[in-house]
């Protein structure tokens, strides 16, 4: 699947988030297009992890209260994902995640992609290790770990798990992937390869990502929006992200 | 002078109790493997005292492993505000009960069923089992909590994240990564249940009841026997039985605590 | 939803529903038992300082006066050894010293109770019994010094567990102050970690009174008000495992339902304010 032309996949309305007596969205209204990364900047605290969680209902696990509407682009329809009759087990499966700093399970690397892969498809175990094979190779994994992967998956590098990471939700075949900040926690040059195999998996899926840093966002990002304390304040596209990194270093109230 | 007190304890059972260790402080003048089998009874040796405490802890554990770790994995994983704060004040208020009043709850139901469908319902192995395992059901819903919620919340997304149902979550991701922290929970838990006495004193103990027979039965415990030494023993020889048996219930609580540590201490290690 | 995700949360929450039903059947069925005693007109002969069982007199306040004073002693003894382990610990000791000690500490909390009791009975009672004309050995004094070493490791862990949250914060500002370490524990730390401490002797007070091995093997059980430290007393606890073992009358098991309760109200009591403790200073001292 190709996505030539830009399509929509996501929009909200008046999404309010909250936690207990904290809100950390207030009214957040934004429509994305498809084709191209499109990238959440702000500071830490500013809601944006919030928001990339309200888009598989992760926030539910933490006791989160939602408010307004977000529909998401599936299967070729859309779905109000908020709807009270949603199934989020099929909504998480549909829509990938990958967290901040790495977060494989202490079994080897072939398990961690093949146990949640078994378990959430039902598919043969000849399915499964083919299935393996081709996202470790999208993830450019096949040639450093294919001979060991009976080995531990945390004795892999932080990159190299990261990517595993990315390997293990692109196996159950989601349709939109979700990153939050997945760079943050790798060196510089660890970083620059995940962001070259983003862009060149975005032309593939319907991509978001959570950066904190604007200059990552310039170089990934279609489009992007920026968020303060709960609210978007700035939808940037291509262009205008540069001179919105330039105004924000002149102003200094960029970090 | 804690540390002198403590250590003169020690030294004191270590001398007392060394004395007597051997064969005959646990099967009297019975030969050892008839009386492990049961098919001479021992009289003078503390042998039915260990199987009835190994008998009783086990049965506790059994019985109170399901509902603890359901219950922990509930407080860890499903309740939120206002349903964890009251179910945590419910557990908490179970841990501290006094054990005696455990027993004493022991003690009612068996009144209870009396005046009710059972007239002919008596202190048993079963009761104090079911009493024991309210009392350590606290400590192993404890443990099991703070073991989940010790794993770093990215871990415990992934199952989720994953769109993985509730229970492979918590058999694929979360029992592997917290089940160190849950196992020293529970061993400790064992030993408490193991060093008790206010519960079984008020639910069936009895000094003189051989190995147990049944679980609607009679039986002894290391504890107990300690307990009743101390009150009325007769002779020096029963004196010293007294001593090798608080070296044994020592032995025995000090070697589950250790190995609770020991797990405990390779968590922590894996975590930092 | 699928069917066995609904099935396994199912589970969870019977499980927690057993957990927390044990609560209220114990408490169901201490006050059914002794409620005819609490609704009657009894409970005045309850409180009364008369326990003579075969003239149906069944005061407990002996009972009740005697948990306190051994309470009240045993935390005597427990409190400034538990706050002197705790500065050893925390800073003033040696650290490998104090490493040792803390890790004595753990183990003393694994100690059996009834070894304890067993040791004193033959260590302690007769020292008293020789030293001390008049007194058969067996008295508070006795139990509440050996009641004070079994409650003392549950003050000292809670309490350090508080002590190591607050420092972790608060060390670095003081040493940058230029305190020393004794200053700065005596005049910084354990002020600030006073909730968690509260907490601490709060739920060591508990354990005291709770315990019935040490006060049965080691009181003397006398159903008295004690004249001195020398007397033997005969606490709450040990009065229900005397009474239900030595199977007296109907009437004596009810004023034993009326102490089960009273004990269970004084652990819920206890647990409450350290509930209200933590809550207000959560900051500083959640769980431990």
């Amino acid at each position: 699947m190709v996505l030539k032309t830009k399509k929509p996949f996501l929009e909200t309305k008046d999404l309010t988030v909250g936690f207990g007596g904290q809100v950390a969205l207030d009214g957040v209204s934004l429509a994305a297009d498809a084709g191209g990364i499109v990238c959440l900047l702000g500071r830490s605290g500013s809601g944006k992890t919030t928001f990339l969680r309200t888009l598989n209902r992760l926030n539910d696990e933490m006791g989160a209260y939602t408010k307004g509407s977000v529909n998401l682009f599936m299967d070729g329809r859309w779905c109000d994902i908020l709807a009270p009759r949603t199934d989020l087990l099929n909504l998480r499966r549909k829509v990938g995640m990958v967290f901040q700093t790495p977060n494989l399970m202490p079994v080897s690397i072939a398990k961690n992609i093949l146990v949640p892969l078994r378990l959430t498809s039902g598919l043969g175990k000849k399915q499964c290790r083919a299935r393996m094979h081709k996202v470790l190779e999208q993830t450019q994994l096949w040639q450093e770990v294919g001979h060991r992967l009976d080995e531990p998956g945390l004795s892999l590098s932080g990159g190299q798990q990261q990517r595993l990471c990315l390997a293990r939700c692109l196996a159950l075949e989601p349709q939109i992937l979700l990153l939050d900040e997945p760079t943050a926690s790798l060196d510089f040059k660890a970083g620059r390869r995940i962001e070259e195999l983003l862009i060149h998996m975005a032309r593939s899926y319907p991509m978001l990502v959570v950066s904190h840093s604007p200059a990552q966002a310039e170089r990934l990002a279609q489009a992007a929006f920026v968020f303060e304390s709960g609210k978007v304040v700035h939808k940037l596209d291509k262009a205008s992200i540069h001179r919105h990194l330039l105004e924000e270093c002149i102003t200094g109230s960029a970090k | 002078m804690t540390t002198t007190v403590v250590c003169g304890l020690l030294g004191f059972i270590a001398w007392q109790g060394g004395a007597v260790l051997g064969p005959a402080l646990f099967f009297g003048d019975a030969p050892a493997w008839a009386a492990i089998s049961g098919q001479v009874p021992v009289w003078d040796g503390i042998w039915p005292a260990c199987a009835g405490t190994l008998v009783l802890v086990l049965l506790a554990a059994a019985l109170a492993l399901p509902f603890g770790l359901g219950c922990g994995l509930y407080l860890a994983v499903l309740a939120k505000g206002r349903k964890k704060a009251f179910c945590s004040l419910c557990i908490n208020q179970l841990a501290s009960t006094p054990s005696i009043v455990m027993g004493l709850f022991g003690f009612a139901m068996i009144l209870f069923l009396r005046r009710t469908f059972l007239p002919g319902a008596n202190t048993c192995l079963l009761l104090a089992g079911v009493c024991l395992a309210v009392l350590i059901l606290p400590y192993i819903v404890r443990a099991t909590q703070n073991a989940v919620e010790a794993i770093p919340l990215t871990q415990r997304l992934i199952g989720p994240s994953l769109g993985l149902t509730l229970w492979q979550n918590i058999v694929h991701c979360i029992l592997p990564q917290a089940s160190r922290g849950i196992l020293g929970g529970v061993i400790l838990a064992v030993g408490r249940a193991a060093e008790d006495t206010a519960v079984i004193l008020l639910t069936g103990v009895v000094a003189n009841a051989g190995l147990p027979r049944g679980v609607l039965g009679p039986f002894e415990a290391l504890p107990f026997t300690i307990y009743y030494l101390a009150a009325e023993y007769r002779n020096q020889s029963e004196l010293e039985i007294g001593f090798g048996a608080c070296l044994v219930l020592l032995a025995l609580t000090a070697s589950l605590f250790v190995s609770a540590r020991w797990i405990q201490r390779k968590i922590e290690n894996t975590w930092s | 939803m699928h069917f066995s995700e609904t099935f396994s949360r199912m589970l969870l929450y019977t499980a927690a529903i057993v957990s927390m039903a044990c609560v209220m059947a114990v408490f169901a069925f201490l006050v059914y038992f002794a409620w005819p005693v609490l609704a009657g007109g009894e409970w005045k002969d309850l409180l009364s300082l008369n326990w003579r069982p075969f003239q149906a007199h069944y005061g407990i306040l002996p009972m009740i006066l005697g948990s306190m004073y051994l309470t009240v002693l045993a935390m005597l003894v427990a409190c400034p050894l538990a706050a002197g382990v705790c500065l050893f610990c925390s800073g003033l000791g040696p650290g490998p010293a104090a490493g040792a000690v803390k890790a004595l500490v753990r183990f003393m909390s694994g100690i059996p109770t009834v070894v304890y009791g067993f040791v004193a009975a033959f260590t302690l009672v007769p020292f008293l019994r020789s030293h001390f004309s008049g007194s058969t050995g067996y008295c508070l004094l006795a139990a509440g010094l050996i009641l004070g070493f079994l409650i003392l490791p549950t003050i000292v862990l809670i309490g350090l567990s508080a002590l190591e949250r607050v420092d972790q914060e608060l060390s670095l500002t003081c040493s940058a102050l230029g305190l020393s370490r004794v200053q700065s524990l005596i005049h910084v730390i354990f002020p600030a970690a006073w909730p968690g401490l509260l907490a601490a002797v709060l739920l060591g007070f508990a354990r005291a009174v709770g315990d019935t091995l040490i006060a049965l093997m080691l009181a003397g059980n006398a159903p008295q008000l004690p004249g001195s430290l020398f007397d033997s007393i005969r606490t709450l606890t040990a009065h229900i495992a005397l009474v239900v073992a030595t199977d007296s009358q109907s009437q004596a098991y009810r004023s034993v339902f009326a102490a089960g309760c009273l004990l269970f109200f004084i652990a819920a009591a206890v647990n409450i304010t350290v509930f209200r403790v933590r809550q207000k200073f959560g900051g500083l001292s959640r769980d431990g």
